[in-house]
């Protein structure tokens, strides 16, 4: 689970309305998925997250519908667009009053968002825009078991176990599409790196770039 | 008749559904139609209406509410726009619909291979036993296998009296088959019909043989080029009934033997001086021995043959019994191990599944058509599902065969262009997932193949379960990441063996041989 920049937004109508809402001390209106600046919203945060899903790093989106171009008049332009992923709150707890936060929103495969994440309490500097967050003081990943888990290098085994339920509430691992897929991704990197035939610019824009550095960094790879 | 294409254009769920059923690029059986095809799919996505349409289309045909056209291209259409077309090659047809637990023959005399005389004097033979025995219980008539034979044989015999070369030709090219009260003659164009038309004097020979046993028939002269040849198919269901009807179709060609074995004792024994003399009973049951080889009487065979499966139940075919009770045997006897008779109500379904779908083809031995098989796993453990497409394929090797399957271990005994994957699409209609990359159905080009994959990942790459197994089997690996780290951790060699204590028992579980493969 990479660092995530949502300081830019293209959605500026979204952007407007949120900050007079702010300004004025107003009341979020009912977060819908059929809400005004729904579509703004997810597509907006699909394209801080490279068109990834923001824990697990599986695609949900092609490149080519996240492009500038595809903005215009503070708006993403075609409302009617298609992709796969939902739009979740990262922190539960905020959903009922501030449901358009934008701070709370992160892009996350349908079943992290429907059958993992759910109103499990979060922790902040797990949160993937988070100052604090940084992925290689946080976590590692176990190339042999295919999974993340707290850092060995945190000493604090209270803080390790935290990171451990984290992992485990943001789905990070999930068992099925998730970690299958991220199996058989990091098994043939291995095999490209072992066999020297490895080259960083076909891993442009990949999934689970976050496993790619760490294996990169396992097998001290320079390409 | 073999499939070699199949598209379904606006009925229920497919919107445009084009299947090829032909070797691809590059395979040396390259636009041959495949010999085996398995169609998986989510639920609702069709699987069994395409047996149905499959079906449904030859119910048509032998109805004469369809026709081919000259390519072999036929086509039905249903719920109005509907429209489904199917590309043949024109053949013979069998059917086992385990939907409706029917096994249902379908005979094609359109196209008939007259070297394969012998086979379609089979089924017909079986068609007509079919048909007649159902009379024979409704009217209490008797042995119409004899009445059929009586056609046949009458027919033959007509030929060895004809003289003329020519016409001899003809008659032998021409095949004869009695149906109800009525001879149909079956020639090969419309020239040979009215040779054989002209010549009463022999017709009414051979009426006159086949009237020994039966009376009250008329004959008809057909040929292909007809349109009655065309329409005149007819189809046979077989359900637990019609299986015991197969039962005695067998057991009057085995019934043969036996008797000739009997009179063969028989004979040996009056040969013999003295029955009491050790040598004389010696030679006699070598002479004995040497008959049973030379001409075996068919059940022998038949248990050989079902020895593989049966064995997976730990049963086998019963044979030891009294030859002079043979006829008193009502269907298979089965006995397990320790000898314990198993009679058919006994039986568990998947003994049942298999033996009302292998017995009848065993029997019939057709070489030519179509088997399906809807749900061809059912009640079968996963040790008989390894075996058990070989098994059909072994009886029929020429048949085309096309099951449709929640099995993996099914699809696994298949290729990757004999596997039909149909899968919904964004627009909620079913299309069929390419195994293939690229553009072009080229065996080179083929990415998944179900006879290479694991079981986990047929499940997975085929299926659509993802992960190893349970859920529950990723959260352990990820325990045992964890143990891993904290083992790291661990303040010396007490702690770090208590942590590992713990690991091996996670490991366990998730069984250490599958750990490896880091």
């Amino acid at each position: 689970m990479r660092k995530i920049d949502k300081s830019i937004l293209y959605s500026t109508k979204y952007k407007n309305w949120l900050e007079a809402l702010e300004k004025n001390g107003e009341s979020h209106p009912k977060y819908e998925s059929s809400g005004e600046f729904y579509v703004d919203v997810k597509l907006e945060l699909l394209r801080c997250q490279n068109g990834l899903c923001a824990y697990t790093e599986m695609r949900l989106c092609d490149l080519n519908a996240l492009s500038k171009d595809k903005w215009g008049d503070g708006r993403y332009k075609d409302q009617k667009v298609k992709t796969a992923g939902q739009v979740e709150h990262f922190n539960s707890a905020l959903k009922k009053e501030k449901g358009w936060l934008w701070s709370n929103f992160f892009a996350a495969d349908d079943r992290i968002n429907m059958y993992v994440k759910r109103t499990d309490k979060v922790t902040d500097f797990m949160k993937p825009d988070h100052e604090d967050y940084d992925p290689k003081k946080r976590i590692e990943f176990d190339s042999k078991e295919y999974v993340y888990r707290a850092s060995s290098m945190i000493e604090n085994k209270n803080e390790r176990e935290e990171i451990d339920r984290m992992i485990e509430v943001l789905g990070i691992n999930y068992p099925g599409h998730v970690w299958s897929r991220r199996k058989a991704f990091v098994l043939k990197l291995k095999e490209e790196i072992k066999r020297g035939i490895f080259n960083l610019t076909d891993y442009q824009n990949t999934e689970f770039p976050t496993a790619l550095s760490f294996i990169l960094e396992e097998t001290n790879t320079q390409n | 008749m073999f499939l070699k294409s199949i598209h379904i254009k606006n009925y229920r769920q497919f919107e445009n559904l084009e299947l090829d059923l032909t070797h691809p690029k590059g395979h040396k059986k390259e636009g041959e139609r495949l010999e085996k095809i398995c169609i998986i799919g989510d639920n609702g996505t069709g699987k069994t209406t395409i047996l149905e349409l499959i079906l449904d289309y030859y119910h048509r045909l032998s109805n004469s509410e369809g026709s081919f056209t000259e390519n072999g291209i036929g086509t039905i259409t249903k719920e109005g726009e509907s429209t489904i077309v199917f590309k043949n090659e024109k053949e013979a047809i069998v059917f086992s619909d385990l939907v409706e637990n029917r096994f249902s023959l379908l005979n094609f005399p359109t196209g008939i291979d007259l070297s394969k005389l012998d086979y379609y004097r089979e089924i017909l033979a079986v068609e007509f036993t079919m048909s007649k025995i159902k009379k024979e219980i409704e009217n209490e008539t008797t042995d119409p296998l004899n009445e059929y034979f009586s056609a046949f044989v009458a027919w033959q015999k007509l030929i060895k009296k004809i003289d003329s070369p020519l016409r001899k030709k003809v008659f032998k090219r021409a095949y004869c088959r009695l149906t109800g009260n009525k001879v149909y003659i079956f020639t090969e164009d419309e020239a040979h019909s009215k040779l054989i038309s002209s010549e009463p004097h022999l017709l009414e020979h051979f009426q006159r043989e086949i009237g020994k046993q039966v009376t009250g028939f008329s004959i008809e002269i057909i040929d292909k080029e007809s349109s009655k040849f065309n329409s005149h198919q007819t189809i046979v269901d077989f359900d637990d009934d019609d299986t015991v009807n197969v039962w005695n179709f067998l057991k009057s060609k085995i019934q043969k033997s036996i008797d000739k074995e009997l009179a063969y004792r028989l004979e040996s024994l009056k040969e013999m001086k003295n029955q009491n003399d050790v040598n004389e009973l010696k030679e006699y049951l070598g002479k004995i021995e040497k008959f049973k080889i030379k001409t075996p009487n068919g059940y022998d065979q038949l248990a050989e043959f079902l020895k593989p499966v049966l064995s997976k139940f730990h049963l086998e075919l019963n044979t030891k019994f009294d030859l002079e009770k043979f006829n008193q045997i009502k269907f298979l006897d089965l006995r397990a191990k320790d000898g314990t008779i198993i009679p058919i109500e006994r039986w568990s379904t998947g003994i049942k599944q298999l033996i009302y779908t292998i017995f009848p083809l065993y029997t019939l031995k057709p070489d030519t058509g179509i088997i399906m098989i809807d749900e061809a796993e059912n009640s079968l453990y996963p040790n008989t599902q390894r075996i058990i497409i070989d098994f059909y394929k072994s009886i029929c090797p020429k048949m085309q065969l096309i099951i449709a399957t929640h099995s993996p271990i099914l699809a696994s005994s298949f290729e990757p262009w004999e596997v039909i994957e149909l899968r919904f699409n964004e627009n909620g209609k079913v299309e069929r997932k390419p195994y293939y990359k690229g553009e072009e159905n080229h065996v080179d080009n083929y990415h998944i193949h179900p006879m290479y994959l694991r079981w986990d990942t047929l499940f997975e790459e085929m299926f659509g379960v993802e992960g190893e197994g349970n859920d529950a089997r990723t959260k352990m690996r990820t325990k045992l990441s964890i143990l891993d780290r904290e083992m790291e951790k661990a303040n010396g060699k007490a702690e770090k063996k208590k942590l590992f204590e713990k690991y091996s028992k996670v490991a366990e579980l998730l069984d250490w041989k599958t750990l490896d493969d880091a």
